[in-house]
């Protein structure tokens, strides 16, 4: 009888604590997409004040360039938002798709592509060029649109 | 007499039978995140709703608010099968029509202010919104859109209704402008002012695609 209770409280707390750990799980896989996101979101509101001071009647360039040094601030920290795990069927929603861990190689291509058009954007920046800012910008959101395509589900 | 009369002038069909397949251009640009003509699209829809708001009060008889707008005692009166007097929009119709500008106007006003998902496209107005608050213009943009669809689907309900039950062609009409009817033809304004109100939706809506006063 002693046996079969401790054996039973055993089992309960073996059960418990593996709840536990699955909700740890669950949580840190959320925040992390949620960390994700909210990078993200850091990045296309960058994305959004650099178009604006580009196109403004005039260009002003210390929105450009403060934008740039966020954009190329984040896109160096881009390849970290993606910890294994942080796919889909984890746990939380994310438009994140499979192939960024599967076609792993391919992802950082994209990644590295994006961070020389940011680090180039950056530099036209800092030399107040505005042709050659506007032509980085363009690149820029071409390697967005790009990886994009590729990595990311549609928002439907 | 009964002869066919001049119920629709160009200037309202011209606008309705844009407004319905660059209704359908701007969700399949959408769709297929070409957001650059979506925002063309967008420009060329607003010409409209301001073109049509203009005609409203100015134009032809039967586009005039006025003239078609009723109050809940006819619109009652006419769903209990009293025959709808004059001619040109009905006492239900014409709550369809506003409903459908409305729509129209909400549609593209909240794209105006719409910001995509990663910064790179914007409505003009986007420069007055941070990128959430943007985001959150495009979110309801592509909700109210739903809610839109719905509205062009009863409007095709109607108009099968009318064909099949009540034995009245309502295309037609729409097409040739013109309609079998005793009543005396609608008074038409010249084709001047239509022009001048073109004109005058179409300086608005480059007006604001410059979003000239935010710079």
């Amino acid at each position: 009888m002693r046996h079969a209770i401790r054996a039973a409280s055993l089992g309960a707390a073996i059960a418990l604590s593996a709840i536990a750990g699955f909700a740890v799980a669950q949580t840190s896989t959320a925040s992390v997409i949620e960390t994700r996101e909210s990078q993200f979101r850091r990045l296309g509101a960058a994305f959004k004040g650099m178009n604006e001071a580009v196109r403004a009647r005039e260009p002003n360039m210390a929105s450009i360039r403060a934008n740039a040094v966020t954009i190329e601030e984040l896109a160096q920290q881009l390849p970290t938002w993606f910890p294994a795990g942080s796919g889909p069927g984890a746990g939380a929603p994310t438009a994140a798709k499979t192939e960024i861990w599967s076609d792993a190689a391919g992802f950082a291509d994209q990644a590295h592509l994006f961070q020389t058009a940011a680090a180039d954007l950056s530099a036209a920046a800092r030399r107040g060029e505005m042709s050659a800012i506007r032509t980085e910008v363009r690149t820029l959101g071409q390697r967005c649109a790009s990886c994009h395509t590729e990595f990311r589900e549609r928002d439907n | 007499m009964i002869a066919p009369k001049r119920v629709w002038d160009w200037p309202v069909r011209l606008t309705h039978w844009l407004l319905a397949p660059l209704i359908a251009f701007s969700w399949w640009s959408a769709e297929i995140q070409r957001l650059d003509w979506h925002r063309l699209s967008g420009y060329l829809v607003l010409t409209l709703v301001i073109f049509r708001l203009l005609w409203g009060f100015v134009g032809s008889e039967t586009a005039r608010f006025d003239a078609f707008l009723r109050g809940p005692r006819a619109v009652v009166a006419y769903l209990r099968g009293q025959a709808a007097r004059g001619i040109g929009h009905n006492p239900l119709g014409g709550w369809a029509v506003i409903a459908m500008i409305l729509a129209l106007a909400v549609q593209v006003g909240l794209g105006l202010f719409a910001v995509d998902v990663d910064g790179l496209e914007s409505g003009p107005f986007a420069v007055f919104m941070s990128f959430d608050a943007g985001r959150a213009a495009a979110e309801l943009h592509e909700w109210t859109f739903n809610a839109f669809v719905l509205l062009i689907a009863l409007h095709l309900c109607a108009i099968a209704f009318y064909a099949v039950v009540q034995k009245k062609n309502l295309v037609g009409p729409m097409i040739t402008g013109r309609q079998m009817s005793e009543v005396a033809a609608p008074r038409l304004a010249p084709h001047w002012r239509a022009l001048l109100c073109f004109g005058i939706a179409g300086a608005a809506t480059f007006a604001t695609s410059q979003s000239f006063w935010a710079f």
